[in-house]
């Protein structure tokens, strides 16, 4: 008789991965029907998002393993680092703020919370015990429609950034695209 | 430069999920570095804050 359950880490390895293409899609439609132009820290968030994403696609690859964790942890802390600079930049009062909020909080500061809730969920993943028995595998369309929407997305962001800034630098401030703009 | 980022995140998941693991994770380790680098770059102003 075939393994009948599914094995839970790679399941919620796979919910993960449909998050944060959720996440990026989220934030194309703020870029583009909310048109609000990302800045460079908010790019480098976006940057992070797809870090996890890839640690995330390993363990949906090749079976969930510490490596992946490990780089889904460090891409977390690292979009941590750049978000919490980002918050810190307009803590102060009168100091401002970057972009529309969305359910009442800056995208930098949601951005904050989700790389929080990456790290929490990351350990709670590593505690999880591997199948004892055999499991059955994810449906094969559901993960490669996950990789390919995770790696087509990555892709866009990298054309629709080039667009945006160019071969350089982004502003601080931008608003309009480089390659529209001259 | 952030595009560039990106295109290595890009080619990192291509190459990770045609089974080539150990390129992808070194892809992968190089846009890590090129972030920092670039997150670093961009910490040049000041905050605001008064204690």
């Amino acid at each position: 008789m075939g393994a009948r359950r599914f094995d839970i880490a790679e399941l919620l390895n796979a919910i993960g991965l449909a998050g944060l293409i959720a996440v990026l899609l989220v934030a194309y439609a703020d870029q583009f029907a909310g048109h609000d132009l990302p800045c460079p820290l908010c790019l480098l968030q976006r940057v992070a998002v797809v870090g996890v994403a890839f640690g995330l696609l390993l363990n949906l690859r090749y079976g969930p393993q510490p490596s992946g964790y490990g780089i889904m942890l460090l891409a977390a802390l690292f979009g941590m680092a750049v978000a919490g600079r980002q918050i810190l930049l307009h803590i102060a009062p009168g100091t401002g703020s970057y972009g529309a909020p969305l359910l009442g909080l800056h995208l930098y500061t949601w951005s904050f919370l989700l790389f929080g809730a990456v790290i929490l969920g990351t350990a709670i993943l590593l505690l999880l015990p591997r199948p004892t028995s055999p499991v059955r595998p994810l449906p094969r369309q559901l993960q490669y429609g996950l990789a390919w929407a995770a790696i087509g997305l990555t892709a866009l962001n990298a054309v629709t950034t080039f667009l945006q800034c160019g071969p350089l630098e982004c502003p601080d401030n931008p608003v309009n695209y480089w390659a529209f703009a001259r | 430069m952030t595009s560039f980022l990106f295109l290595l995140m890009a080619i990192a998941m291509v190459l990770a999920w045609r089974g080539n693991r150990r390129a992808s994770v070194a892809v992968f380790a190089l846009a890590a570095v090129l972030s920092v680098a670039w997150f670093n770059h961009h910490l040049t102003d000041p905050l605001e804050l008064d204690f």
